[in-house]
């Protein structure tokens, strides 16, 4: 396991760096000089030794490669630059907003978690009858409805005529319900049908059958005999979503005026804000890498097999 | 009540999507209790899904028409008495215990009729294990399946199906696909089940060496039908098909039955050996035959003894 995670942490190496130059590329193919682009926000026309001077103060009369190298070097020390919309330091701004996107991803995942293995639990216990094609039925909406015009049927119904939850912005927990109920909602239908599959499979096998010939019922069945095996390619999938969500949702972010990651990048992009996006895709592209590695470790726990390698007693 | 297990026109059917395959067809056979049966036949003569009926274990899509009880009271479509009247021994050990569970998960689990508490089910899995030859239970309570040797595995399966002490016990194919060491092995543990209160056994085989030395009385399944049950079945075959399969072992010259069996599920209007019978009559082939009994506790399903 240790020769494994060594391995696996070594393959990640050409990932991060790929992630890297992506961004920076982003930032060379960018249209327009940057050296001009920082000079003239806010209708202001420089001059051409104005931006000449501003070119070399940022390094662009360098090669690429060098330019490349200083990027990642300053990028490593948290420096990414400065935006240009707002002067202020990228990494600055990302930290600020980070814990918004953060707050709705892990209330998101949690809902996602909870109605994904609840669901698909319940469909496999009832195969065929009534509560799993009902299931089934709910899934397919979940699945099949957009994610924007679902946060505004849920704002219609529970903010506007209910009055029960606020429309928009930030704040404590009840302003999460509605943005982490829409980010959730096609996870937790891709977990639960996984999640009902899996379990079908599972309790088709002989371990099962011998689970049954010791008079359990249904749930102790599902939960505590198919469960344990059938979790890990659920978890493996809502690993991925997290790493997904974590990267701030924009239609999400945008329609419930949440002042995450997500609309930063939608905004770095409606400003040509090429350092800001940049450090976006870093730090995104850093954080699912990361999380990849922490489901894999976590599906590796859950099989014994793998866990307490192949001793015998 | 000691009446033993009553299956009475008992019919298991396989709804697939474009036919149904009937893989039990009316079998009415009495077990006694307080003997150790065998249920011998070829591969898919339906002696293994007679088995799970009887547990009441069937897939979904089958369906069983008929009637089974054990010591009067009935068995199909109910399974309480699972585990405290009638236990399992699954075939195939590899695949029969829960690979991310430990064998004390197993034998708590196995345990929960009895409802004792955490201590007690903790010793008595211990007590369990020392039963079944492991001298130090609690190294092995706390291993998961895939560190257990094939033999090992086998005797937990028989720890965790016998743990309350079922009066009745069905083993599936005990010996399949163990070398003779760990097949001998199989032989002592169930040997030993009736020393511990399990007084009545259903062996589920195609090992006739296992049958011959552990069953006191046999049932010989053919195309879903039990042609012939009773004791010394094998010394002095009545029928004629168990005649040709004895035949046909190695030790007897090897001599193939004539002609092939039935596809799974094919229906004869008579008796389903009739097409391969050397004492095949035209009666035969139309009518079904009853249940016959020339000898005491033999009974036989041919026209040649009625």
């Amino acid at each position: 396991m240790g020769r494994y995670l060594i391995h696996k942490l070594a393959s990640l190496v050409p990932v991060l760096l790929g992630i890297s130059l992506a961004a920076f590329v982003l930032g060379v193919l960018s249209l327009g000089d940057p050296a001009e682009l920082a000079l003239s926000q806010g209708g202001y026309e420089p001059t051409q030794e104005q931006i000449q001077a501003m070119a070399h103060q940022m390094g662009l009369d360098a090669p690429y490669p060098v330019q490349y190298l200083r990027w990642v070097g300053r990028a490593l020390t948290g420096d990414l630059g400065d935006s240009y919309s707002s002067r202020m330091p990228v990494a600055q701004e990302l930290g600020r907003r980070l814990p918004v996107t953060l707050k709705l991803a892990v209330c998101a995942m949690a809902l996602a978690c909870a109605g994904g293995l609840l669901l698909g639990c319940t469909a496999a216990a009832f195969r065929g009858r009534w509560p799993d094609r009902l299931i089934q039925a709910v899934l397919n909406l979940q699945l099949s409805i957009p994610a924007f015009w679902l946060a505004l049927l849920l704002i219609l119904l529970f903010a506007e005529t209910l009055g029960w939850l606020p429309t928009s912005g930030n704040g404590g927990l009840r302003y999460m319900i509605l943005p982490a109920s829409v980010l959730s909602s096609a996870t937790m239908a891709t977990a639960a049908r996984l999640t009902r599959s899996s379990l079908l499979a599972e309790l088709g096998r002989q371990y099962c059958t011998a689970a049954s010939a010791r008079g359990i019922g249904r749930w102790r069945l599902v939960l505590r005999n198919a469960l344990p095996n059938a979790i890990v390619p659920v978890v493996a999938l809502l690993g991925n979503s997290l790493g997904g969500m974590l990267g701030g949702s924009v239609i999400v972010e945008s329609i419930f005026a949440l002042p995450g990651i997500g609309s930063y990048a939608l905004e770095a992009i409606n400003n040509r804000d090429y350092p800001a996006l940049q450090g976006y895709v870093l730090l995104t592209g850093a954080v699912y890498v990361a999380i990849t590695l922490l489901v894999d470790i976590l599906s590796m726990l859950l099989d014994p097999k793998v866990r307490l390698g192949g001793r015998k007693i | 009540m000691t009446d033993g297990l009553r299956i009475k026109d008992l019919s298991v059917t396989f709804q697939l999507r474009d036919r149904d395959v009937r893989a039990v067809d009316g079998v009415s056979v009495h077990f006694p209790a307080g003997q150790i049966t065998g249920i011998i036949g070829e591969s898919g003569c339906g002696k293994s899904v007679l088995g799970m009926a009887v547990l009441g274990l069937l897939p979904p899509y089958a369906k069983a028409a008929g009637s089974i009880t054990l010591d009067g009271s009935p068995l199909l479509g109910t399974r309480r008495a699972l585990g405290v009247k009638l236990g399992l021994i699954p075939q195939n050990p590899a695949e029969s215990l829960n690979p991310a569970r430990t064998v004390q998960a197993h034998l708590s689990e196995a345990l929960r009729p009895l409802s004792l508490s955490r201590r007690e089910a903790k010793a008595w899995s211990a007590q369990l294990l020392r039963d079944f030859g492991f001298p130090d239970p609690a190294r092995v309570l706390k291993a998961y399946p895939h560190e257990l040797s094939g033999g090992m595995q086998q005797r937990v399966l028989c720890a965790v199906g016998s743990a309350c002490t079922p009066a009745w016990l069905l083993a599936d194919e005990p010996t399949k696909g163990l070398d003779s060491a760990l097949r001998d092995q199989v032989l002592d543990t169930l040997g030993s089940m009736r020393g511990r209160g399990v007084a009545s056994m259903l062996v589920i085989t195609h090992d006739l060496t296992l049958a011959r030395s552990l069953c006191q009385s046999l049932a010989v399944m053919y195309a879903g039908q039990v042609l012939e049950m009773g004791q010394g079945v094998l010394e002095h075959p009545l029928h004629p098909y168990t005649a040709a399969f004895l035949n046909a072992l190695p030790e007897h010259g090897f001599q193939p039955i004539q002609g092939i069996a039935p596809r799974a599920g094919q229906r004869l209007p008579g008796c389903p050996f009739a097409p391969r019978c050397p004492h095949c009559r035209e009666r035969c082939t139309r009518e079904r035959p009853g249940a016959c009994q020339p000898e005491s506790q033999h009974m036989v399903r041919c026209f040649l003894y009625e």
